[in-house]
């Protein structure tokens, strides 16, 4: 008997909680506030670039009165769904969301749209086919960014040569569209580069390490190296010092303009990379979601921070920052 | 030699001849693995990691298992490079900074302590209280990296290009970095204690027959807190190397490095129900696993093979060591 | 006699007074916690883990565990993306077949073979995970129709998310298998006294492989139940998954030594986990002091329980 007891009681406690749920299910709503509650939702907050980004979103939306209340969904879709759920049944005023698959999300884009909570995507664009269910997207224009790296690889490899590529994670979206970028910027200028690898490195600059050396024992003739982010061209250029090889007679470029990879161009270890400041760009998502919580809209619905290019004609007008 | 006393020979050193027949194969056959760069990178690449997986071999002879390992790597090289900074504001922001010997001192002693730390607390939390070290030491793994992510806020730690700290992991002898003969000193000394230290016999005997080691008058807490405090002090050295040599270190340091550990030490031979195993078939399926990733990549072969390939090399590895032996595992 | 049993009732009840406390204290600090919107979605959250849970605590009676169930159900999810040419309904059937297999196969390696659970879940887990990123080539890859939506954000009555039905159904039909069956007691003899069992008859290969098989089924079920909520599968899904549903179990106060448990434990155990981490969403914990909250409390909730038992066994 003691069986069906504990039996019943899983199904009564089920039902205990529905019945809760509705018991509650009304809540009594906090006096209306000045001040507004907006959820910031990360792929995942151990990666480097994130904290930054989190403290300069934080501190904008906190001087202007509103509380941030922060997300981490692990770099699994599965969870970010469940947390959107969450941060949905919280009624938060805004959702900004980094989406970490595309197309995953869009099922509770939908649910967050039927329930009348707003979500803007921010650093990474969700899948077209999303942007019925957004209030706009803030963030950074990956392809874009790609253009600008393909520039200057081409600048630095005089449009030919042999290129091998450490990407951050194999089909995560802002890796799938850099990749285009080189794709139809080297199409487009008839570019002789080859393209001999591409390898991932989960954004761990040790890893990157790694795949280097693999990458000059494998190839003879390698004439630059474009890495997904300036971390990971740390890790890249670990490679290279340890080999011994010259600053400057292995090209790299990498994403992002952070404090180690200026000194890296300075040094002629880096020929060039693209300024994408965590710091800058918490201020400039936070400054569109302040926007839509007075205006309740967001014109224009697209809107993405400049790419400049960092290269050692300018290096020294940009300081280390993160 | 007997057939008999060959077959025996081959079956305790079967990973020595896997070893050796897999190098010979990819000398022959996979395109620029024989060549003195290729081979060094072999042993950059198992080096650190096999720092991690010789320590953890002590605990794993005694019957436990530490899987909060790659989480004070983590820790360990974010301190690390704090304390190479004059001022800490700098530390998160690649800086130039130097420093002078006292505060350098801080940047390897205090990573090595905390690591000891969590070795001491994960051992007196197993021993005390009888639980299962795969659980508990899984729960400090999630504590220890949180820790980790608070700590450094969520960034990444630079380090002030100290040449004397940097040496720690770039200096090199002969295009062979310093911390290789490191590793390779580590592991005879680690053999070195467990061989010929009453410590070292105190382990195996307890990761053979705990009760019957309690019986006989062995110290089984202390030699169990021991192993732990070995095990956390070696992944805070390898911490510590891994920082110096990448001048940064984050929350997101050393991932998974303790599943890689573990299938090192298992690849080598080493039970993990302890009582057998030794630091130095650890350091041998360090390098075999090593030596099969660098082939897979060598041949072009995509990445997610490598991982279908670990899978293959652990269960192969304990089924040969299954049939030599004729005993459960 | 009453002293004991009032001992058991606390040490059995502990969760859920844990539980229970969570819950009242966040109804009084956040309404919303207690909100049919966010009670539902704590249910949806765990039904996923409790559905995996039960195949591990049939293992953990037996005195094994599984480390290769996230990469089990994101092989189904992908299994059923790729064999959608040949339907929906057979696809799904053959990915469920297929983590049935893999399950079959941890158990003979397992029983026959006798590579412990550790070694031979863990290379499953990697060796599954490798197979995801061959088929999905390292990509996202997303179902072609999404008929399946209509399951998983569905409700019966509209009340009840079909997903959260499912694994009530599951845990109900395999808590009863697990406390009436011949197999069920014979998990926990082995799980007990493995020796003993021999020599009582018990056919331990059998009885073990049967569960690895069944966690395997499960795993296929919870795949097929996040395809209904995602549409797609790539290498990176479920990672935690494994470690989360061992969790849980534990928690819930079975024993990795085997012997004892059950599935109204696990299911306390993993709701308990589920609920701690939507209230710490709830009250705005930081993301890092979530993780750290939640590896203290698996210390200190598993030592508690083992030096517990400990004690009692000296009694």
């Amino acid at each position: 008997m003691r069986v069906l007891t504990r039996m019943v009681l899983v199904l009564v406690a089920v039902l205990c909680a529905a019945s809760l749920a509705f018991a509650g299910g009304g809540g009594e709503k906090p006096a209306v506030k000045a001040g507004k509650t907006v959820a910031l939702m990360w792929g995942g907050t151990d990666a480097p670039f994130v904290g930054p980004h989190v403290k300069s979103f934080t501190a904008t939306m906190e001087k202007a009165g509103h509380k941030v209340v922060i997300f981490d969904s692990k770099w699994d879709p599965a969870k970010q769904s469940t947390d959107l759920d969450d941060a949905v049944a919280q009624k938060m005023d805004l959702i900004c969301l980094v989406p970490i698959d595309p197309v995953a999300i869009i099922p509770a884009l939908k649910k967050a749209k039927a329930a009348g909570v707003p979500v803007m995507t921010i650093n990474t664009e969700a899948d077209k086919a999303a942007n019925e269910y957004l209030v706009g997207f803030s963030g950074v224009g990956c392809y874009e960014q790609g253009l600008v790296a393909a520039e200057l690889l081409i600048e630095v490899m005089g449009n030919k040569g042999n290129l091998a590529v450490v990407e951050g994670v194999s089909g995560f979206n802002a890796c799938v569209l850099y990749a285009k970028a080189l794709d139809d910027v080297f199409k487009q200028k008839k570019s002789q580069i080859k393209i001999l690898a591409v390898q991932p490195s989960n954004w761990a600059p040790a890893e990157a390490t790694k795949v280097t050396e693999d990458y000059l024992t494998r190839f003879k003739n390698l004439d630059a190296i474009f890495a997904h982010d300036d971390y990971i061209a740390g890790g890249v250029i670990v490679a290279l010092k340890e080999a011994g090889i010259a600053p400057g007679k292995i090209k790299i470029v990498g994403i992002g303009g952070v404090g180690d990879a200026l000194k890296a161009i300075k040094e002629g270890w880096m020929y060039g990379t693209v300024l994408q400041s965590p710091i800058t760009e918490g201020e400039f998502e936070a400054q569109r979601a302040i926007e839509f919580l007075k205006d309740k809209k967001l014109d224009p619905f697209y809107k993405i921070m400049d790419n400049p290019k960092i290269d050692p004609k300018n290096v020294n007008n940009y300081k280390s920052e993160f | 030699m007997t057939l008999d006393r060959l077959r025996r020979l081959l079956a305790d050193q079967a990973i020595l001849f896997i070893l050796a027949g897999l190098f010979l194969v990819c000398s022959l056959f996979v395109p620029s693995f024989f060549t003195a760069r290729n081979l060094v990178n072999i042993l950059k690449q198992g080096a650190i990691i096999g720092i991690l997986a010789a320590g953890l071999t002590v605990a794993v002879i005694a019957g436990n298992v530490d899987l909060s390992v790659g989480s004070v790597v983590a820790f360990s090289g974010i301190l690390a490079l704090l304390f190479t900074h004059r001022n800490f504001a700098d530390a998160v922001v690649s800086g130039t900074s130097t420093q002078g010997p006292l505060l350098l001192a801080a940047a390897v002693a205090l990573p090595l302590v905390l690591g000891a730390v969590v070795g001491l607390a994960n051992g007196a939390v197993v021993t005390l209280s009888g639980a299962n070290s795969v659980i508990i030491t899984l729960g400090s793994l999630a504590a220890v990296r949180g820790g980790a992510l608070l700590f450094s806020d969520g960034r990444v730690t630079y380090g002030a290009h100290n040449a004397l700290f940097d040496a720690i992991g770039q200096a090199q002898l002969a295009t062979i970095p310093v911390y290789v003969f490191f590793f390779l000193a580590f592991v005879l000394v680690l053999e070195g204690v467990l061989r010929f230290t009453t410590f070292g016999r105190s382990v195996y005997h307890v990761g053979t027959n705990l009760k019957a080691s309690q019986i006989a008058g062995i110290p089984v807490i202390r030699v169990r807190v021991l192993t732990f405090i070995i095990t956390g002090f070696a992944a805070a050295i390898a911490g510590v190397i891994l920082a110096a040599r990448l001048n940064s270190a984050s929350g997101q340091t050393g991932t998974g490095w303790e599943f890689d550990a573990v299938t090192a030490i298992v690849v080598g031979g080493t039970s993990l129900f302890g009582g057998k195993g030794s630091v130095i078939k650890t350091l041998l399926g360090t390098l075999l696993v090593t030596l099969i990733i660098n082939a897979m990549v060598l041949l072009n072969i995509p990445s997610p093979y490598q991982y279908v390939a670990k899978a293959l090399i652990i269960v192969g590895a304990v089924l040969i060591d299954i049939s030599t032996r004729k005993e459960a595992i | 006699m009453s002293r004991s049993l009032g001992r058991t009732l606390v040490r059995d009840w502990k969760i859920l007074l844990i539980l229970l406390g969570i819950t009242a204290v966040l109804a009084l600090l956040r309404p919303v916690f207690v909100s049919s919107e966010n009670i539902f979605n704590v249910l949806f959250q765990v039904s996923i883990n409790s559905t995996i849970a039960v195949g591990m605590t049939y293992l953990m009676i037996g005195g094994d565990f599984d480390l290769s169930v996230g990469s089990n159900m994101v092989f189904a999810t992908t299994a059923a993306i790729l064999l959608e040419r040949f339907g929906i309904a057979p696809g799904i059937v053959l990915a469920i077949l297929a983590s049935t297999l893999a399950g079959f196969l941890n158990g003979v390696l397992v029983a026959k073979v006798k590579i412990n659970s550790f070694i031979t879940t863990l290379s499953m887990m990697i060796f599954l995970r490798g197979l995801v990123l061959i088929f999905t080539d390292k990509k996202t890859i997303s179902g072609s129709t999404d008929v399946l939506f209509s399951f998983g954000y569905g409700s019966l009555f509209s009340l009840i998310p079909y997903p959260v039905l499912v694994a009530a159904v599951i845990l109900v039909v395999f808590g009863f298998v697990l406390a009436r069956s011949a197999w069920g007691r014979n998990l926990y003899a082995i799980g007990s006294n493995g020796k003993a069992a021999q020599m009582f008859g018990i056919n331990i290969d059998s009885a073990k492989i049967a569960s690895f098989t069944l966690t395997g089924a499960l795993c296929g079920v919870s795949g097929i139940v996040l395809l209904s909520r995602l549409n797609s599968a790539s290498g990176t899904y479920g990672m935690d998954t494994g470690l989360d549903v061992i969790s849980g179990v534990l928690l819930g106060g079975t024993s990795l030594a085997g012997g004892e448990g059950s599935i109204f434990r696990a299911f306390l155990g993993v709701l308990l986990l589920g609920v701690l981490s939507n209230a710490m969403i709830i009250l705005h914990v930081t993301p890092y002091l979530q993780q750290v909250v939640k590896g203290l409390m698996l210390i200190t909730v598993v030592a508690l329980n083992a030096a517990q038992a400990k004690r009692a066994e000296f009694r």
